[in-house]
């Protein structure tokens, strides 16, 4: 039975090949993998894990995507504290999966991937002195008001009142780094998915979508559930909608060389899963449409 | 490329003994050895000139001179006169044929020797006057003095599988006139007058035929000439790269 | 099996086959001289048809691929025979000859002629033969350069290619059509004529006549014989060697010079892009380490492992 019995253009994709197109990635983009605020984009050894960039990566390429500082509650956005978060070591695993799942994610079911990395993130905290002087200087802002003055909030240049955020932004002040306390840290990370193709108007591409993210073992559950919130939205809003490979691009373009009209085939008896994520490989089945 | 044809052959109409041009000779029988000097002349004037030496028992009994040819030579500056030779065989005399390749024509040959001599303007008893006539259509041939007249009609010449093989017709002047008065010939073909009482003949075309109709030019664009291929197992095959050797 | 394996269907690799073969395009001239005449030709050459037909020995068949001549622009130089009168006896005698008429031409010096014929898209050779496919590895110089992503921005990039390597072509000539000894007698009388064309109609007759039939005497000096196919081909194979000369060029053309199919190497996994999560980034670019293809009767096959 040959490849293309049941369409113009066969695919197939060993999963290994999708892990050296991940490493790629990560050395040729490194601002997808490795965040930080201003410190540590200014300071990019700082992070936790070493960037590997490749060694002709232009200089006009971030190494590091800038994030904003995370401001300190109580403060109004007055302080920031500076902070960093790297997905490292991202492998994807193609059903039937040799990668050992926590059982939250249970066993990899077909037509599934499995992803396996590492998040490391720190925060930067200040040196010792400084938060009890600038505490003190916050205290020295607070003064007593007349109580119907709290109620009816006529007193608008006093700067203690609560106001929502709007009008001008106030410049938010960094919290100095103190480089013995950045706290690293690295938990694991699994997830699992599926993958769909997708035309946004730029062709169709293949877009993983995760559908269980796991951090292993954190206590209580509640943190753990809200760091898995964490990476499973870095995940799905920062890194994959920008990993989608074109359809075309697993034909090196051969659609856009012979300027073919390339669409996936549909799904059918003979083709019933397109693309095809089976025995480590990922396949996809191409139409042409020759005039 | 167009061919340069010469222009006094398609516009010959008159064939004269006593002016020659093309498509006609005169033919003098040399039959008394010695030196001749001759002097060839177009109207008054005299154009070239040329020593002749006629000799028994030579190779050569028949020679001829072109007129053309001479007078140009002359023309161009030659300063000596052209020397020819040519011998009698046993039994024959040896000819001097004068004819015209090209030019306007119109000349008279006149040889002079110790014993004998040569005139074109009147012909000899043994001198004989030819014409080829190509031109398809009715001719006059008149004898002066005598005015004797006769017609010669010529017709087209056709191809044929034989080609060109033009014949000589007869034609001898006599006090009674022309024998045969009348001719009908191929174009191309010759005519040979043989005059017993001298003086000169003149043919002239009278009527030419109508002139055929250009052919439409026609298009030099075959219809479609296909060659197929063979079918498959039929080959001479040849390696890419290698050519046939050229057969020539 | 490989990293990435690609199969391309035949009707795709036929599509781009037909791609390339519609690209094809160049043109030659040459002149030969073949004694009593000569040819010379300037020929534009396209093709035309033609069918890729994969074979389960990993080679493609190519059936009948049309080479078309347009335009195809023949001249003929001829040395035609003196066009003489006279010559004939005027005084027959039992020993011979004694006085022949002289002979006086027609024209001022030996006639030399020459006409072109316009033979556009009515000559037609239609090759097949045996082709394998190659992948090769073609390197540029400058590539990598300063970097690699601005060397690919720069359209400076090594590349794979794939080729139609011709191994054996046959031109095969069949049947000629039967007008075409007509075609040719009107053709040699169209060319004398548009020769002579400045000549009175009489005088074309003379010329003709003796000339003893332009057809034939043109035709004896062209040595065109009964089969004007195989005149025909023996002049534009054999004399002009056109034919093969063509062969030659298609060859090389599919071999060397057009790819069905290219890939840059490193090859943009992931194109440059931009967006609302940050600056512009550039392409993901991945090595192409040894690819290998093989050709079965249905289908080609890429495989190849992929580098960072």
């Amino acid at each position: 039975m040959a490849l293309t019995d049941f369409c113009s253009i066969f695919a197939s994709v060993h999963e290994n090949a999708i892990n050296t197109v991940i490493k790629a990635v990560a050395t040729q983009r490194p601002s997808l993998f490795n965040y930080g605020t201003p410190f540590f984009v200014q300071h990019p050894n700082l992070l936790c894990e070493k960037i590997v960039v490749h060694p002709k990566l232009p200089p006009s390429q971030p190494r590091v995507g800038a994030q904003p500082l995370l401001p300190v509650p109580g403060t109004n956005g007055l302080f920031g504290l500076e902070f960093c978060m790297q997905v490292t070591k991202l492998a994807i695993d193609f059903h039937k999966g040799d990668i050992k799942l926590p059982p939250e994610l249970g066993t990899l079911q077909p037509q599934r991937f499995a992803l396996a990395g590492r998040v490391c993130a720190a925060i930067a905290c200040p040196p010792r002195g400084w938060l009890a002087e600038v505490g003190d200087a916050i205290a020295g802002t607070v003064r007593p008001i007349d109580p119907f003055a709290a109620l009816r909030d006529e007193e608008r240049d006093n700067q203690a009142v609560f106001r929502p955020p709007s009008d001008t932004p106030k410049p938010m002040f960094p919290v100095p780094v103190d480089r013995e306390h950045i706290h690293c840290f690295c938990l694991d990370l699994f997830a699992t998915g599926r993958i769909r193709i997708v035309d946004n108007g730029f062709g169709p591409r293949l877009a993983l979508e995760l559908e269980g993210v796991e951090i292993v073992d954190i206590k209580p559950s509640g943190l753990e559930d809200s760091i898995e919130c964490l990476v499973s939205a870095t995940l799905q809003l920062g890194i994959l909608p920008r990993l989608r490979i074109a359809l075309d691009a697993l034909t090196f373009s051969l659609g856009a060389y012979a300027t073919l009209v390339i669409s996936p085939t549909p799904t059918s008896a003979n083709v019933p899963f397109n693309p095809d994520i089976s025995k480590d490989r990922l396949s996809a089945f191409i139409d042409v449409a020759i005039s | 490329m167009a061919l340069r044809i010469k222009q006094s052959i398609i516009n010959a109409t008159e064939f004269r003994s006593d002016g020659l041009g093309v498509l006609a000779s005169i033919a003098w029988a040399a039959e008394t050895v010695g030196r001749y000097r001759g002097t060839v002349r177009r109207g008054d004037a005299a154009v070239a000139s040329f020593e002749l030496e006629v000799d028994k028992g030579g190779a050569a009994s028949q020679l001829d001179i072109d007129l053309n040819d001479l007078a140009g030579a002359s023309l161009g500056g030659a300063r000596a006169a052209r020397r020819f030779q040519v011998a009698s065989a046993e039994g024959q005399p040896a000819y001097v044929q004068f004819f015209v390749s090209d030019g306007p024509g119109g000349y008279q040959v006149v040889i002079e020797g110790a014993k004998a001599n040569f005139d074109s303007r009147s012909l000899g008893p043994r001198d004989v006057f030819t014409t080829v006539l190509v031109r398809p259509g009715l001719y006059t041939m008149e004898h002066k003095p005598s005015g004797a007249k006769g017609e010669i009609a010529v017709e087209r010449l056709e191809q044929s599988e034989k080609g060109y093989e033009p014949k000589a017709h007869q034609v001898r002047v006599t006090a009674r006139g022309f024998d045969p008065p009348r001719l009908a010939i191929r174009g191309a073909d010759g005519v040979v007058f043989a005059v017993e009482g001298g003086g000169a003949v003149r043919v002239r075309l009278a009527k030419p035929e109508p002139d055929e109709k250009q052919p439409p030019r026609r298009r030099l664009y075959p219809e479609a000439l296909r060659i197929k291929g063979r079918a498959a197992g039929e080959t001479s095959s040849k390696p890419v790269g290698k050519r046939p050797a050229k057969p020539r | 099996m490989a990293d990435l394996q690609l199969a391309i269907s035949e009707a795709v690799v036929r599509k781009l086959f037909v791609t390339a073969r519609d690209n094809f395009a160049f043109s030659h001239s040459d002149s030969v001289d073949l004694g009593p005449f000569t040819v010379s030709y300037s020929a534009g050459v396209k093709l035309k048809n033609g069918d890729i037909d994969f074979q389960s020995n990993n080679t493609v068949l190519l059936k009948e691929l049309d080479i078309v001549y347009d335009p195809l622009s023949v001249t003929f130089g001829l040395d035609i025979p003196r066009v003489c009168v006279g010559g004939f006896c005027i005084i027959p005698t039992p020993f011979g000859c004694a006085l022949r008429a002289p002979r006086v031409c027609f024209f001022e010096d030996d006639p030399d002629v020459a006409a072109t014929i316009n033979l556009s898209g009515i000559i037609t050779t239609e090759i097949s033969g045996t082709c394998g496919m190659t992948l090769r590895f073609v390197p540029e110089a400058g590539a990598g350069t300063p970097d690699p992503w601005t060397a690919l921005a720069n359209g400076v990039s090594n590349e794979w290619r794939l080729h139609l390597v011709p191994g054996w072509l046959d031109i095969d000539l069949i049947d000629v059509a039967d007008t075409v000894g007509n075609l040719i007698d009107q053709l040699i009388d169209a060319l004398v004529d548009d020769v002579l064309s400045p000549l009175p109609g009489w005088a074309r007759g003379i010329v003709k006549a003796i000339l003893h039939g332009v057809t034939s005497i043109i035709r004896t000096i062209l040595d065109i014989g009964d089969d004007i196919g195989e005149w025909l081909s023996n002049l534009f194979n054999v004399s002009l060697d056109l034919f093969s000369f063509v062969v030659d060029e298609v060859a090389k053309y599919f071999a060397d010079k057009f790819a069905l199919f290219a890939f840059p190497d490193p090859y943009p996994m992931l194109p440059a892009e931009t967006s609302v999560l940050g600056p512009p980034l550039v392409p993901v670019l991945i090595n192409i380490v040894q690819p290998a293809i093989t050709v079965t009767d249905t289908e080609l096959v890429l495989e190849t492992s992929l580098g960072a």
